[in-house]
Order: C-alpha cells, then sequence, then structure tokens
C-alpha cells in the first residue's frame, strides 16, 4: 500500500515537471533558511511581486542555517511540482549538490542573497556585491574621517565572502597614504563575542583609533552598541561605518554615536529573482556572461535616515526597467 | 615454566599487604593459592601478573627476572589472568575476543581477513573442549563459557602461567567438572597453573600443592597429599577454631524494634518474616544473590516493597526512600559495597561520617551546617571507634580497609540510628581490624542496646557474632539457626545445619 | 586567625592558589607586552567580561558539581533575554516586573530539565541537547529574530556604570560568588549536591534525596544562566536574540580551568572567579599582542589546555606527596 502511495505521488510529481517543461505551468517558490529578520525583508519584495503580477509564490523557511536542511526541503518542493525558486543558498559552495539535483529535474534556481559558487546551475544571483560594498563603505568612513587616521577591520566569520570583504576594505584603504589599518578583528561569530574582541581592540588602541569598519551584520549591530555607550562615557570619538540597518543600528546614526551603514536592498532581493523567473517561463534566456546582478547598496547616514527606502526602491526600479538590455536576451 | 617470587614485599598506607613471601610454582603443576580475606592474596597476584609492583623482592620466570610495568607487559612474558570480573567485549564474537590482541597478524588486503581469524580460533576453542561457532557474539554465552574463552584467549597469546581466579564461583557443578578436565589437560601440556579458591574441596581435588597466605605472610606450601581440610583451615585462620569468644547478648525477645510479615519486593525477596529484637544482633547468611542484602535494601526504602508489611517500633512503616527510611525511622544502612555505594572516597573523615546528620545540625536561619559541631562529632567517632587516621581532614580513599570500614559504621553513629543493618562488614580488612568491628558491633548491641542486621558471608564470623542466624536461599529465608552464643551449641554441627538450610 | 587558616589551605586550596596563580602570570605577562594592558577603559571592560563569564560558568558548574550536564544553559540565557524584551518593549511593563517575569521563565526552563532527569530519569546530556532545541525555538519562535531596543536606562545602567572605576557587575558577581563559596561550604544543600556529585549511590545510601539535589542545581544553573542573559542585556542596552549562542563552550571551558571536576563533587568560587579571568585575559591579551586572527582560535585552545595540563600537573604532585 505504501510503495503503491509512493509510485503514485512520484509519477504525479514527475508528470507535473515534463508538464512544466512543456506547457505555461511554472509553479514558483521562494525559500530561505530559517527566521531572521533579513529574510522578513526580502519577503516583501516577494509579495510586491505577487502582488503586481497576480502570480502566486510559495514562501517557505528551513529549520535552521544547515545546508542539509534546506536540501530535505527544497527536494520536498520540488518533489510537490514547485519548478522555479528562488533560494538562498544556506552553504554557498555545500547547495550546489542541490541545485545540480534540481537542475537535472528541469528546475529553474535563482541564488538570492549570497552567490552560490561557481559553476552554478543557479541562472542568476541577485544580492549584494560584497566587496562592491565593503569598498564603498570604507570609501564613505574615510569621508567621515577626513582622509586620514587609523582604522579597525572587523569582519565576520572566516570564509568566501568575508575573504571577499576584507579585500573590499584594504584595497580602498591602500589608495589613501594617510589611511592604516592598525587591526584586524576576526572571527565575530555572536553578538558576545563581538562586543567582547572589538572592545579589547579598542582597548589595545586606545586613543590612536580613528575609525572602524565593519563589513558584517553581527559585528555591526554589536559595535554600534558598545560606541553608543563609549561615546556616552565621554570617550573620544571613534568613525564607524557598518552593514544593514537593524533598528539598533539606525537608533545609533541618529544618536550621532555612529556615522552610517550600508542598507542593502533585501527588498530588491526578493523582487528581482521572482521577476526574472517570471522571464525565464517566458522564454527568456542569460544574456551570455551575465550572472551576477548587483542589487546595490545605499549608503544610510544621518542625513538620508528617513528617506534612503526610496533610494533603495529606486535601485530595485532601476534594475527592472534594464532586464531586458542588461540581462535577458530573447 | 617455573615462576619463582622471591621475598616480596609490599605495603599500601596503613596496612603491610606482602611481607617477604617466596613460593615457586613449578611447571605442569596446578598450584593452590589460598588465604582469608585480607590475607595478601589478591595483592600475591596482583603483583604476579604486573598490576601492581612489588616495594621488594623479585620474580623470576624460567631463567628469566620480570620487572613487570602493567597486566599487559605481564601477558607479553607469558603471564595471564582469568577471572569473572575481566571484561570481555561482549557485542564481539567469541573468535575477535580471543584475537582482539592479534588481530593485526590477520590484516590483509583490504581489511581483516575473517575466515583464517575464525579458523585458527576454532583450534584454540578446541583446546578448551569448547564447542561453539566462533562467530557467536560473546555477550549471550554463560560464565563458565567465557571462563574458557578467556583460557583459550591465554593459551593463544603464547602464556605459560595462567592464573585462575576464583574460577569457580559462579558457574555449576558440570561446568565445574569440564573446567576441571582443562586444567588437567593444560597440566598435562607443562603450562604452571595458579589455582585461587574459597572452595577446599576444589583445591583437594585439583591441585598438587597449597600455598597459604595469612596476614601476609607465607605460612607454608605443602603437597596436597600431606594436607586435609583440617589441616589447611588452621593454616589460614592460625588458630583450630577461628569462633571469637563473645558472650551472650541478653535480648527481651518481647521487646521488637523492626517487623516483617511476608515482605516481598518483586524478583528480588520473597515473603520474608522476621522480628528484631532490641539490643541483638540478627544475622542474615546466604550465598551472594540469595535475597539477604536484596532484604535489607528493601527495608531501607532502596527497592520498592511489593507486598507484605514492615514495622518499625510496632507501627507499620511505609518507606519510599532511603531518606524517608533516615529521617523517618532511624535506620542505618552500611553497604557492602563501601567504595562504591558506602564512602565518598575522595571527602575528608568528617564529611564522610558527618553526611546523614546534617540536617540536624544546620542553623535553621542561615542554613548553615554547624561546623563546630560537625568537628566534634568526627573527632569524637574517631576516638570511640579508635580510627587510625592523621586526622579528621585526611581523604578517606587514602585509608585502610578497616578503618574505611570504621568510618562507614560511624556515620550511622553518628545519626544515632538504634536500627542498623550492616553487609559484609569484614570484607578486605586485614584481621586485626577484623576482630576490632566485630567486637565493635557486639558492644554496640550489648552496651548501647542498638539493634543489628548483619549480613555475611564468612560462617564463623556469622556463628560467633549473630544471636539468631537466618539462613536464606533462592529469595526466601529457609530457616533459623541460634548463634553460638546461645546455650549448648557448637561450631561443628552449627555449620551442618546452616549448610543443610542452604542446600 | 586569618592567616594561619590561609596558611593551612582553609582558606584558599592548592588548586585554588594554582588558579589564581596562573592568572597572575598572564597579567604580568600581558602587563609587560603592552601598554594599553594596565588602561582603566581595558581594566573595566576586562573585568565586565570576567563578570559575565561568571554566571555562565556557574550555571554549567553548578550542574557539573552534581555529576550532571546542562548543554542548554546558553538558550535558556536566549529565552530570558527575548521574555525581558517582550516585556519592557512590546508590553511596555516596569523593569522590575519584567526581570521577575524573565527570571522566572529560566527557573521554568531548568525546573522542565531537572523534572524529565529526575522523574523521568533521562540522562542530563540527552535532556539538556533536546532541551537546547526547543527553548532556541521559542527563542526565535518567540522573536523572529528581532532585537528588542527600548530596554530602561536604569536597567541598562547595571551593565554599563562603575564604581570605583570598577564595574556594578564585577561587585555582583564578588557577591554572587561569595555566596556560592559559602553555599558549598557551609550549607546543608550544598555540600549535598557535591556528595551526589561525587558518589551518586552512595548518596542515595546516606539519606540524602537525590532527585531533590539534582533538582534544585537545575534550578540553580537555570537561574545563572538567566541572570547572565539579562546582563547582557543590560550591558548591550538591548535584548537580543542572539544571546546566549557562544554559550556552551564557554560554560564548560571556564568551569573546567576554574577547577570544577568534570565528573562532579568538586567547585570552587575562588577557582571560578579565576577561570572567568583566565579566559578574559588570554581573549584580551590575543589582541593585545595582534595575534593572527585567522589562528587565533587555535591560540585559545591551547592556552586551555596548557593551563589544564598544569593544573593537571600540579595535582598529581600533590597526590604524590599526600602518598610518600
Amino acid at each position: 500500500m505504501e510503495l503503491f502511495r509512493k509510485i503514485a505521488v512520484g509519477t504525479a510529481a514527475s508528470v507535473m515537471m515534463i508538464g512544466a517543461a512543456t506547457a505555461d505551468d511554472t509553479r514558483y517558490a521562494w525559500y530561505a533558511s530559517t527566521v531572521h529578520p533579513y529574510f522578513d525583508e526580502v519577503k516583501m519584495g516577494v509579495d510586491k511581486f505577487s502582488e503586481d503580477f497576480g502570480i502566486e509564490v510559495t514562501k517557505r523557511l528551513g529549520q535552521d542555517w544547515t545546508q542539509d536542511n534546506q536540501n530535505d526541503n527544497v527536494s520536498a518542493m520540488a518533489a510537490q511540482g514547485f519548478n522555479a525558486f528562488s533560494i538562498f543558498p544556506s552553504d554557498v559552495s555545500g547547495a550546489r549538490g542541490l541545485y545540480e539535483e534540481l537542475a537535472g529535474q528541469g528546475v529553474t534556481i535563482i541564488d538570492f542573497g549570497q552567490a552560490t559558487q561557481e559553476p552554478t546551475p543557479a541562472a542568476f544571483y541577485v544580492g549584494t556585491q560584497l566587496k562592491e560594498a565593503a569598498m564603498l563603505a570604507t570609501e564613505e568612513l574615510i569621508k567621515s574621517m577626513g582622509g586620514k587616521g587609523n582604522v579597525i577591520n572587523v569582519l565576520e566569520v572566516p570564509g568566501e565572502n568575508t575573504r571577499l570583504r576584507q579585500e573590499g576594505v584594504e584595497e580602498v584603504v591602500a589608495k589613501y597614504p594617510d589611511v592604516k589599518i592598525i587591526q584586524t578583528v576576526g572571527n565575530l561569530s555572536t553578538i558576545e563575542d563581538s562586543v567582547e574582541r572589538v572592545q579589547n581592540a579598542i582597548a589595545a588602541n586606545l586613543g590612536n583609533i580613528d575609525g572602524i569598519i565593519a563589513t558584517g551584520y553581527t559585528p555591526t549591530v554589536a559595535i554600534a552598541q558598545l560606541l553608543t555607550e563609549y561615546h556616552e562615557s565621554g570617550g573620544k570619538q571613534i568613525h564607524f561605518y557598518g552593514i544593514d540597518t537593524d533598528a539598533v543600528v539606525l537608533d545609533a546614526i541618529r544618536a550621532g554615536h555612529i556615522d552610517g551603514t550600508m542598507a542593502q536592498n533585501p527588498f530588491g532581493h526578493g523582487y528581482i529573482p521572482m521577476v526574472l523567473l517570471k522571464k525565464l517561463a517566458e522564454g527568456y534566456k542569460p544574456q551570455d556572461g551575465v550572472h551576477a546582478i548587483d542589487a546595490g547598496v545605499v549608503p544610510v547616514t544621518i542625513e538620508n535616515i528617513d528617506t534612503y527606502a526610496a533610494d533603495i526602491s529606486k535601485l530595485t526600479q532601476n534594475i527592472i526597467d534594464n532586464l531586458d538590455s542588461k540581462y535577458l536576451t530573447r | 615454566m617455573t615462576l619463582q617470587l622471591k621475598n616480596i614485599s609490599k605495603s599500601f598506607p596503613g596496612v603491610k599487604a606482602l611481607d617477604d613471601v617466596s613460593v615457586v610454582f613449578s611447571a605442569s603443576e596446578v598450584h593452590a593459592l589460598l588465604g582469608e580475606n585480607g590475607a595478601g592474596k589478591s595483592t600475591l597476584i596482583k603483583a604476579i601478573c604486573g598490576i601492581h609492583k612489588a616495594d621488594s623482592g623479585s620474580i623470576e620466570l624460567g631463567e628469566k627476572t620480570l620487572n613487570l610495568t602493567s597486566l599487559k607487559d605481564g601477558m607479553r612474558q607469558g603471564i595471564t589472568i582469568v577471572n569473572q570480573e575481566i571484561q570481555v567485549f561482549s557485542e564481539s564474537s567469541v573468535a575477535e575476543n580471543i584475537m582482539i590482541d592479534k588481530l593485526d597478524n590477520y590484516r590483509g588486503f583490504g581489511g581483516i581477513n575473517w575466515s583464517k581469524l575464525n579458523a585458527d580460533a576454532l583450534g584454540y576453542l578446541d583446546l578448551v573442549g569448547l564447542e561453539i561457532d566462533p562467530e557467536t557474539p560473546i555477550g549471550g554465552l554463560s560464565a563458565a563459557q567465557k571462563q574458557l574463552i578467556q583460557i583459550a584467549k591465554a593459551i593463544s597469546s603464547e602464556a605459560t602461567v595462567i592464573l585462575l581466579d576464583e574460577p569457580t564461583s559462579s558457574i555449576t557443578a558440570n561446568e565445574v567438572a569440564k573446567l576441571f578436565e582443562v586444567i588437567r589437560d593444560l597440566k598435562a601440556k607443562g603450562y604452571t597453573l595458579i589455582f585461587v579458591s574459597h572452595k577446599l574441596e576444589e583445591v583437594l581435588e585439583i591441585c598438587d600443592r597449597v600455598t597459604v597466605l595469612r596476614d601476609g605472610q607465607h605460612v607454608g606450601t605443602r603437597c596436597i597429599s600431606e594436607v586435609d581440610k583440617q589441616a589447611i583451615i588452621e593454616m589460614m585462620i592460625g588458630r583450630k577454631i577461628l569462633i571469637e569468644n563473645f558472650s551472650r547478648l541478653d535480648a527481651d525477645p518481647k521487646d521488637i524494634v523492626l517487623e516483617a510479615d511476608g515482605l516481598t519486593s518483586a524478583g528480588l525477596i520473597e515473603d520474608a518474616s522476621f522480628k528484631l529484637r532490641r539490643g541483638e544482633v540478627l544475622g542474615l547468611y546466604g550465598l551472594v544473590g540469595s535475597g539477604r542484602t536484596e532484604l535489607a535494601k528493601t527495608i531501607i526504602g532502596h527497592f520498592p516493597v511489593s507486598a507484605g508489611v514492615l514495622k518499625v517500633h510496632g507501627k507499620t512503616a511505609k518507606i519510599r526512600s532511603v531518606a524517608d527510611c533516615i529521617a523517618k525511622h532511624n535506620i542505618g544502612y552500611v553497604s557492602e559495597n563501601r567504595k562504591e555505594d558506602g564512602l565518598f572516597l575522595d571527602f575528608d573523615i568528617e564529611t564522610n561520617m558527618t553526611i546523614p546528620i546534617w540536617k540536624r545540625i544546620q542553623n535553621p536561619l542561615t542554613r548553615a551546617i554547624n561546623i563546630k559541631k560537625q568537628r566534634e562529632t568526627a573527632h569524637d567517632l574517631m576516638a570511640a571507634l579508635d580510627v587510625r587516621a592523621t586526622g579528621i581532614d585526611q581523604r578517606v580513599g587514602d585509608l585502610s580497609g578497616g578503618n574505611q570500614q570504621k568510618i562507614s559504621i560511624a556515620k550511622w553513629l553518628a545519626a544515632d540510628c538504634d536500627i542498623l543493618i550492616i553487609d559484609e562488614p569484614s570484607v578486605g580488612v586485614d584481621i586485626g581490624a577484623k576482630t576490632m568491628i566485630h567486637k565493635l558491633i557486639w558492644d554496640l548491641a550489648n552496651t548501647e542496646k542498638k539493634s543489628i542486621i548483619l549480613i555475611s558471608s564468612d560462617m564463623p564470623e556469622m556463628i560467633s557474632l549473630a544471636s539468631r542466624i537466618l539462613v536464606f536461599k533462592e529469595k526466601r529465608i529457609t530457616g533459623e539457626v541460634p548463634g553460638i552464643a546461645e546455650p549448648d551449641q557448637d561450631y561443628e554441627a552449627l555449620s551442618r545445619d546452616i549448610g543443610k538450610l542452604m542446600a | 586567625m586569618f592567616l594561619t587558616r590561609l596558611k593551612t589551605g582553609k582558606i584558599i586550596s592548592g588548586a585554588e592558589s594554582g588558579i589564581l596563580g596562573a592568572a597572575f602570570l598572564l597579567i604580568l605577562l600581558f602587563a609587560l607586552a603592552s601598554d594599553s594592558f594596565l588602561t582603566q577603559y581595558n581594566l573595566f571592560n576586562l573585568t565586565r567580561t570576567q563578570s559575565l563569564y561568571v554566571f555562565v560558568a556557574l550555571s554549567q558548574a553548578v550542574m557539573l558539581a552534581t555529576g550532571n550536564m546542562n548543554l542548554s544553559v546558553g538558550a535558556i540565557a536566549g529565552l530570558t533575554a527575548v521574555i525581558f524584551g517582550v516585556c519592557v518593549d512590546t508590553l511596555e511593563l516596569a523593569w522590575p516586573l519584567a526581570l521577575l517575569i524573565a527570571l522566572g521563565t529560566a527557573l521554568f526552563c531548568g525546573a522542565f530539565n531537572g523534572f524529565v532527569m529526575t522523574v523521568l530519569g533521562v540522562n542530563s546530556f540527552i535532556v539538556s541537547l533536546s532541551t537546547l532545541f526547543i527553548f532556541t525555538g521559542f527563542v526565535y519562535g518567540i522573536s523572529e529574530g528581532y532585537s528588542y531596543r527600548n530596554i530602561p536606562a536604569d536597567f541598562v545602567r547595571i551593565g554599563r556604570g562603575n564604581f570605583l572605576g570598577l564595574p556594578y557587575l564585577f561587585y555582583l558577581m564578588v557577591g554572587t560568588l561569595a555566596a556560592v563559596w559559602y553555599m558549598f561550604r557551609y550549607t546543608v544543600f550544598g555540600r549535598q549536591v557535591l556528595a551526589t556529585g561525587s558518589n551518586l549511590e552512595a548518596a542515595k545510601l546516606s539519606g540524602i534525596n537525590t532527585d531533590r539535589i539534582i533538582m534544585g542545581a537545575n534550578l540553580l544553573s537555570a537561574f545563572f544562566a538567566g541572570v547572565g542573559g539579562l546582563l547582557w542585556v543590560s550591558r548591550l542596552g538591548s535584548a537580543q536574540p542572539a544571546i546566549g549562542q557562544n554559550w556552551l563552550i564557554i560554560s564548560f571551558a571556564v568551569a573546567i580551568i576554574g577547577g570544577t571536576a568534570l565528573a562532579g563533587g568538586r567547585i570552587t568560587a575562588i577557582g571560578l572567579f579565576g577561570g572567568g579571568l583566565i579566559m578574559v585575559l588570554i581573549k584580551n591579551g590575543l589582541i593585545l599582542v595582534q595575534a593572527n586572527v585567522y589562528f587565533e582560535q587555535a591560540f585559545l585552545g591551547s592556552i586551555i589546555l596548557l593551563t589544564i595540563l598544569l593544573d593537571r600537573a600540579r595535582e598529581i604532585w600533590s597526590h604524590k606527596a599526600r602518598k610518600s
């Protein structure tokens, strides 16, 4: 009996997939690793897509950040007949096995948020270009420091992404002879670690620090809070640029304790991949050599803190307007 | 090969375990090693097989002087011990258990050559007369079979000296006969066999010579044809009868402190009924597992009561836990395994002695234990029981067996228990301490009017101390005999009666 | 009086002096190696982090003392922080009330762990591994990953303020350790915890209600975890659901460096003080001397191992001295 059921389900699934490949029977899915504020914002972009085009998208969250968990859940969704996925790969190298399997079944995948390592079966990657974002943030920081001084470079957990960010920061600093990285702090996976190590780094260079740059979410939240405390208790000003717009970080910008943060475009990370999936289903193909689509970042400072959302919307609109000319071909 | 021990001495803190012992164990001989608990037997065994290093003296095997550093080293030199406690790898097959130390020899291309290993194992199984498939998991085999497998393993490791430590203690008569066949066979093949046992009949049957230890000293080595059972016992105990002369305890038969009626704990003790009087020593005698310790642990609430009634001081008592038992009924239990579940070896004497009274001497407001009172209690008890130690702050694990036992008892005296259950008080203590502990138990009953339940498998101890003895067999009480202090009793007749009730 | 007791090891034992000695050595080393070490800013933050570590370690050490463990300490801390956040931010309750509710939640978690361990008789490793996931699930279920920002300034002052140059948290830690010291030295409960951890069977046969003791240790463990979580909230100025994520290893490391026996039966307040101090000193020192960030964990692990090996060596040596 059980065997019968399995065969029946399997057959039904394959029929659906064949159907999808031939007819206009695309079923859209969005998948993210687990609960996180970032995904909430991405989801808004996905919802907007559904609203704009009247297309239903099934949205799922996993139970944890592991690739295993993602493999199980996404495979199950594919078996249910979903054939157009926008996925946040939990592990940028580990996700490839899953993707290859899905691609073999004729499923279209687009990475959002972070890119799987190439070569990848994913048609596109839509997200922040980490190195470019890090470079932009560093430029902004150096500007706020008046073009000279000592910088502490704060990195998140070691890995491909962190390496790109570190390179970005170091390349920009190298352009300015009067700016020096006096310490690099790394391996900050948790909030407690971040607070402790950054505080240690400040202590190690006390009175000698002009700026701090952080290119990861957790350290940014930690530093925003500890610089708030530091400046409130009368410490000499330390400039800071971080990444992401956690409410804690925005509070610190408003209160003038930190200079700014790089707002990513999570709305675009949600909206753009869905539009691309739709276009691919309609028969469009990626242009040669085009894979990564930079959804852009916007520096947020005290000046634009209440208006930056509009700037981000503009980024998304700009990309959508140029899809046919820059990224897709018929 | 001849194994020669020359002037072996070994001391532990507080006790001289071996004192200048010299023995020769010859090839093609089964040599019994005898002695009471605490005579130094197990220390000598450990020295022979490499677990302990003697303080002085030498061990020679054939022409070679051995300087063993570990059990493994001993095995490498050809000395192997076979006993009940040696771990077998119960999930592994018989063949693996035999060959575990030789797996390297069977490493072929792509793993272990199992068929060759099993075939070789079969050869060794033949040697010990075991007809079982070498691929059987060892866990399901009987104790006797496991023992034979250990012997097979010893042979396979090219042992020349095999120590059999209490090999018959938990196997049936048929299996004993089979084991003895194997032993005789090994003897004929030229092995040196050392046979350690409490069962003198077996010693007389299988052994060629017998060596007796007492108080760490070598009493003598005799050919088996020269001695009989009585002579061996005399060598072991050093006097004709080892009965201590305690006078009769005067307990009022109507003054009942503890009464059990049909007490049962399913699978452990069935339908036990007895009465315990104030100021008497009531003995519980029987083999390990016959129900005596199980009854004790049921009384104190460690095992659940499934049927029957227990009355303490005439009132029905429902004891749910040991904590209950002490708090509400003041019954103390001195465990038979003082090192495992009786004492806190890492803690000092003071702590060990006062654990049950902490609640009574705490300050209700600060919740603090009255340290002054705790110290006084420990000092008093140490003096009263003549505990030999550097002070109340000495670690209990560093004390001798006898002193540890005194502390196990002292803790219940501190708690002022009027009913005291004492399980195997003289296991692993030296002879002097044993006498002192007996005196202590008797005094507690006689002068302090404590009611004592004594559990022991040492018949002389039981007969000389107890006023009445309940005999256990297969989870039931099979009868009652008086102690020797009662009028018109003699040791031989009593031990015969007890033997009958156990049979 | 005090001096003679000190000399005879009645106040500071050999193990404790070893730990404090190692900490002192590290202080000396880093003070010589870096000018930045003895600055007011660094000392303030060092002692503050040490205090937090001590609470983390206490939450594990009281369980270890009974011969059990609690893998869910970080999750309990996270849950306490989130509940506190919900109370003061979303529900806008007064913070002392929120504090009570949050600590009540922590105690409930501890009671749940204890219940499964004692009444259902499940091994502590399995119980707390499961509840680690359960409590973490609640942390994210309730917060959805968002942090709570409106933390009352009065409450934040606890984690940020100072008295005579040392953080409030430092005094809180010293007070707590004093209470712990007193408990394990003088009170029946504390002594029974140690007896239970030293030999469970003997403790049972000595009339100790070991289930009650293990339940009590679970409650204490959860309480310390909860306090630790709340103090992090106070220090950060926001209640982050991620609080507690890195506690598991730290809780064991600090407890063990601090002389708590993994097998149970031993805990020392002075040792934990030293253990927390050693941990912060190592981390602080590595950054002060600009150790390579990618190798940092290897350095950290090696120094922890070295500290423990030194302690083992001292123990073996003292054991030999006692025997002869």
